[in-house]
C-alpha cells in the first residue's frame, strides 16, 4: 500500500461518503441501476473539485458523468467510487486529463468486482450466516437472527468502509495496471470458486425432494430412493438443480421456470411420485 | 385486526427500505422478518422457528432489484403473521408464504419502473446544476417502495385476513401436499440463478465439491466454507506465482506492486 498521506479534508469527504453508501439503492431501477446512488455518493466530492459559480458547466458535466449506468454489490461500492472520486479530482487539476476514463474504469470495475462480491457476500457470507442463524432459530432462539445480522453486517459495513481508503488511495492507474497483470483475474477466479463450492453445499440442505416410490419384486419390496441412494447421495436434488440452471442457461425465463415447478409439484405430488 | 395490520405494514415498510435505504442489511430476510413479525403480533417464539423454515425454502433466492423469482420478503411476513393470527403452525405459513411471494413480485417490478422514469429527472436536475435537487429526489425515492409495500402489508391483513382464516380451515389436502412439494423443489430455481450470477468457464465442479461436502460428509455450512477459503487461496497462490513469473520478464516493478495485491488478497480473504 503507498501509505500516501490523505489530507484531513478528504478523510471528512470520504466519511461522508461512506453513510451516504447506505443509500445506494434508492433509486435502482432499470435504467442507471444504482446510477442516482452512485452521483449521490460523489456529490460531497464534485462540491469541493469546483466550488464556485463559474464552474457551472464542469460541475453538470461531472453529475451526469456520475448519474450514468452503476450496479455493484452494496459491500463493495465505495471501491470503485472513491477511485472516481480520486480521478475527478486529477481531472479537475490536469487539464490534458481524459474525462471518459472515470467511467470506463467504474465500468470496468463493475462486472469483475459484483463477480467477487455476489460470490463472497451473497454465495458465501450470507450463506454461512444464515446456517448458523437457522440452526439456531430452529428452536425458538432468538440469538439466530440476532447472529445472522452481525456476522453479515460486520463484513459488510467493514468491507465498505475499509475500501474507502483503498480506492480513494489506489487511483485509476493500478487498476489499468492490475488488469494488465491479471490480479483482477485471480481474485475473481478465487471468489468464483469459493461461492460454487458454498452454493453447491446449499444446493444439499435445501433442496429436499425425495421419492416415496416403492415396488415389489416377488417377495422383495425395493424403496426408489434407497436405490437412488446408493447410485448418488442427493441425485434427486442435485439433477433437479442443474436441470433448472440449464433452463436459466437456456434463457428461458424464471417466471416461466416457476409456473413449470408448480404444474409440476402438484402433478408429482397428487400421483405421489415425490414427497 | 387494526393493531395487527399496522405492525404488519410497518414490518413491510421496515424490510423494504433496509434495502433502498441501508443498502441491504439483510434485515429483509425471512429469517429477520419473521423473527419482527412475531415479536410484534406477541408470539416470538412461533415467529422465530417460521424464520428458520421459511430462510431454508428461501435460502437461495437473493437478487436485489434485477429479476427476483419471488419476492420472499412480503411472502414471509403475510405467511408468518396469517399463521400467528390464525392460531396455525409452521407448515401454514410455509404454504401461505410460497403462493404470496410469487404474487408479489409484480410489486416489486412496478416500484423499479416507476423509479426508472425519474432517471429523466435527475438528469435535468444535472443539466440545471440542481445538487439539492438530486438530492431530495434521491430521498423521496428511497421512501417511495416502502411506503407502497407498508400499504399493502396494511390492507392484507386488514382486508384478508378474515377470508384468509376461511381459506386456511377449508384447504384441501391434496393442495397443502402439492404446496409442500413445491416449497422443496422452488430453492432449485433460487441456487440455479445464485449459480447463473458465480459461474465461470471451468469452476462448475467445484459447485460438485461443495455438495459432496455437505452430502457425503455431512459437514456443517460453516466447515465448507473454510475448507473452501483454504482452496481459494491456495488456488490464487499458485495463480499469482505463474503471473509473477511471466511479469517478472516483462516488468521490473512487480516486486512493488506485490505488496498491494496481498493486501487486496488479504481485504478479499480473511473478511470471515
Amino acid at each position: 500500500m503507498n501509505n500516501k498521506k490523505i489530507e484531513k479534508s478528504n478523510k471528512k469527504l470520504l466519511n461522508q461518503m461512506f453513510w451516504r453508501s447506505f443509500l445506494l439503492q434508492g433509486t435502482w431501477n432499470y435504467i442507471n441501476g444504482a446510477g442516482v446512488g452512485a452521483c449521490y455518493m460523489l456529490i460531497p466530492f464534485i462540491k469541493k473539485i469546483y466550488p464556485n459559480p463559474e464552474d457551472k458547466s464542469k460541475r453538470t458535466a461531472a453529475l451526469k458523468r456520475e448519474l450514468g449506468y452503476f450496479n455493484i454489490t452494496p459491500a463493495l461500492s465505495t471501491f470503485p467510487l472513491s477511485i472516481a472520486a480520486s480521478m475527478e479530482e486529477k481531472n479537475a487539476k490536469l487539464p490534458d486529463f481524459d474525462a471518459t476514463s472515470i467511467n470506463a474504469v467504474k465500468a470496468s470495475l463493475m462486472g469483475p468486482l459484483s463477480g467477487i462480491g455476489d460470490s463472497l457476500f451473497w454465495g458465501t457470507i450470507r450463506v454461512i450466516a444464515a446456517g448458523i442463524g437457522i440452526g439456531l432459530a430452529k428452536t425458538g432462539n432468538i440469538l439466530g437472527p440476532i447472529l445472522f445480522l452481525l456476522i453479515y453486517n460486520v463484513a459488510n459495513i467493514g468491507t465498505r468502509y475499509y475500501c474507502l481508503n483503498l480506492g480513494y488511495n489506489l487511483g485509476g492507474e493500478f487498476i489499468e495496471k492490475a488488469y494488465k497483470n491479471g490480479l483482477i483475474k485471480i481474485l475473481t477466479k478465487s471468489a468464483g470458486i469459493l461461492g460454487m463450492i458454498m452454493v453447491g453445499a446449499m444446493t444439499f440442505s435445501t433442496v429436499t425432494l425425495g421419492t416415496p416410490l416403492k415396488f415389489k419384486m416377488g417377495s422383495m419390496t425395493f424403496k426408489l430412493q434407497s436405490i437412488l441412494d446408493q447410485i448418488m447421495l442427493g441425485i434427486i436434488p442435485l439433477s433437479l438443480t442443474l436441470g433448472c440452471f440449464y433452463l436459466v442457461r437456456k434463457k428461458v425465463s424464471p417466471n416461466k421456470i416457476i409456473i413449470l415447478m408448480v404444474i409440476a409439484a402438484f402433478i408429482l405430488s397428487a400421483f405421489h411420485i415425490v414427497g | 385486526m387494526f393493531g395487527a395490520a399496522l405492525s404488519v405494514a410497518f414490518v413491510m415498510f421496515l424490510g423494504n427500505i433496509s434495502d433502498s435505504g441501508l443498502s441491504d442489511l439483510m434485515i429483509r430476510r425471512p429469517l429477520v422478518m419473521s423473527t419482527i413479525v412475531g415479536l410484534l403480533l406477541g408470539n416470538l417464539q412461533k415467529g422465530i422457528v417460521m424464520g428458520a423454515s421459511l430462510e431454508v425454502i428461501f435460502l437461495g433466492m437473493s437478487g436485489i432489484g434485477g429479476a427476483m423469482p419471488s419476492d420472499y420478503m412480503t411472502g414471509s411476513i403475510f405467511g408468518t403473521a396469517f399463521a400467528i393470527l390464525n392460531h396455525q403452525g409452521t407448515s401454514v405459513a410455509l404454504s401461505l408464504a410460497i403462493p404470496i411471494s410469487l404474487l408479489a413480485v409484480f410489486v416489486n417490478q412496478l416500484v423499479i419502473f416507476i423509479r426508472g422514469l425519474l432517471v429523466s429527472k435527475f438528469n435535468d436536475l444535472a443539466d440545471k446544476d440542481n445538487i439539492k435537487g438530486i438530492e431530495y429526489l434521491h430521498y423521496a425515492s428511497i421512501f417511495f417502495g416502502p411506503i407502497i409495500y407498508g400499504i399493502i402489508g396494511f390492507l392484507g391483513i386488514f382486508l384478508g385476513n378474515s377470508s384468509i382464516s376461511l381459506l386456511v380451515h377449508s384447504i384441501p389436502n391434496f393442495f397443502m401436499e402439492g404446496l409442500t412439494v413445491l416449497g422443496k423443489i422452488l430453492p432449485a430455481l433460487g441456487i440455479a440463478l445464485l449459480i447463473n450470477m458465480i459461474h465461470e468457464k471451468g469452476n462448475m465442479l467445484y459447485l460438485l465439491l461443495g455438495f459432496l461436502l455437505a452430502s457425503y460428509l455431512k459437514l456443517p455450512l460453516i466447515a465448507i466454507a473454510l475448507f473452501g477459503v483454504i482452496l481459494a487461496v491456495i488456488i490464487a497462490t499458485t495463480d499469482r506465482q505463474i503471473l509473477n513469473n511471466k511479469n517478472l520478464i516483462t516488468d521490473t516493478n512487480f516486486q512493488n506492486k506485490e505488496s498491494n495485491s496481498n493486501l487486496l488478497e488479504e481485504d478479499f480473504f480473511n473478511e470471515q
